[in-house]
């Protein structure tokens, strides 16, 4: 009576062998997060040797970013936008444009207490063929000196 | 960090929202809802539209639901009766899927469908499933307005009004409502109308 109790309690052999081929299925799903992000495509050198560097980055159109607002920019987009987000199935043109960081601008801001602000905005006049895009974007509270991310508005 | 991996793995799109269905659906792109909303007793008053439609809205599935929820929007028109009636809400949106959250906007109507008669939009109303939220810069910019005021409110219900003058050069107004009252909380300079730059007012 108790074997019986205990064969009806412990796995069998047939789930514990689906369990072991499950097993690295179940973790690999999680792989993503362990990869490393790609490295940046690179034009080959014959389109390479065709460009031509200034003498200096004209002074009118260059900009500025702070190292600091650089990074804290950078660390919101990875929240925001991870690297390896493909849009999902089905998407629409609009939806699939609104998966690519190049459709938002950023705005940032100093805050109090090594807080920066750094606010996510769809740009003006794209992923919206189907109307308005209203609330995609995001506003990121981050400590500059801790560098993590305090609090996010949506 | 796997169990995240997991979610954002196993989280899937939802399903499209039924375009057929009787309350909202898309012609040629553009959403249409359907009115009456019965949960919503008409009134010679918008406000009296306004202060019912959170606790209505937040009813809905998903619409306190945060990261995972949905947002949605709809109208409040006229059909030039005097009386202020509000749509169905719809819930038709982009989604963007990142991880385990999913996020969604919804598209403000460009039509009302009402069996009495032509509806005459007065007013788009959309809420965020989040809590505090305001209406965001997107919102108040004057390339995302399609009629005279505009109503947000988060998953708190609290409600902003958004008055954007984008058809005239007076400034935008954004309002807080705080019982029966709205409170002016900031203008949108002519200057700023495309962004929708925010001067706070002074008490």
């Amino acid at each position: 009576m108790r074997e019986s109790a205990i064969s009806r309690a412990a796995p069998s052999r047939n789930t514990v062998k689906r369990t072991l081929v499950l097993l690295p299925c179940v973790f690999l799903t999680g792989c993503v997060l362990f990869q490393r992000p790609p490295r940046p495509v690179h034009a080959p050198p014959e389109v390479a040797a065709q460009v031509q560097f200034p003498l200096d980055l004209p002074k009118e159109e260059r900009l500025i970013i702070p190292g600091t607002v650089f990074k804290a920019v950078q660390l919101a987009m990875e929240d925001f936008l991870p690297w390896y987000v493909q849009p999902h199935r089905g998407a629409t043109p609009d939806e699939i444009c609104l998966y690519q960081r190049e459709s938002y601008d950023v705005t940032t801001a100093p805050g109090p207490d090594g807080v920066l602000f750094v606010r996510f905005t769809v740009k003006d006049g794209v992923c919206n063929t189907d109307g308005p895009v209203l609330d995609m974007g995001a506003t990121y509270a981050i400590d500059v000196a801790l560098w993590r991310i305090l609090a996010i508005q949506r | 960090m796997t169990g995240w991996g997991l979610l954002g793995c196993a989280s899937t799109p939802e399903p499209p929202p039924d375009n057929a269905s009787a309350n909202y659906g898309r012609e040629n792109k553009l959403v249409w809802v359907r009115g009456p909303w019965d949960a919503i007793k008409p009134s010679v008053h918008m406000d009296e539209i306004v202060d019912q439609l959170c606790p209505a809205v937040m009813e809905l599935p998903g619409a306190r639901d945060k990261d995972y929820g949905r947002e949605y929007c709809g109208a409040i028109y006229t059909l030039g009766d005097g009386t202020y009636y509000a749509s169905f809400p719809s819930p038709l949106a982009r989604t963007v899927l990142v991880g385990p959250s999913t996020r969604k906007s919804c598209h403000p109507p460009n039509s009302v469908k009402d069996d009495r008669g032509h509806a005459e939009i007065e007013a788009d109303f959309h809420s965020h499933p989040w809590g505090p939220s305001p209406m965001s810069d997107k919102d108040r910019r004057k390339d995302t307005q399609l009629y005279f005021v505009r109503i947000q409110f988060d998953s708190r219900c609290q409600i902003m009004r958004l008055v954007p003058h984008h058809k005239d050069d007076l400034p935008g107004e954004l309002f807080l409502r705080q019982g029966q009252n709205w409170k002016l909380i900031g203008q949108i300079l002519p200057e700023d109308k495309a962004t929708g730059t925010i001067t706070p007012v002074e008490e």
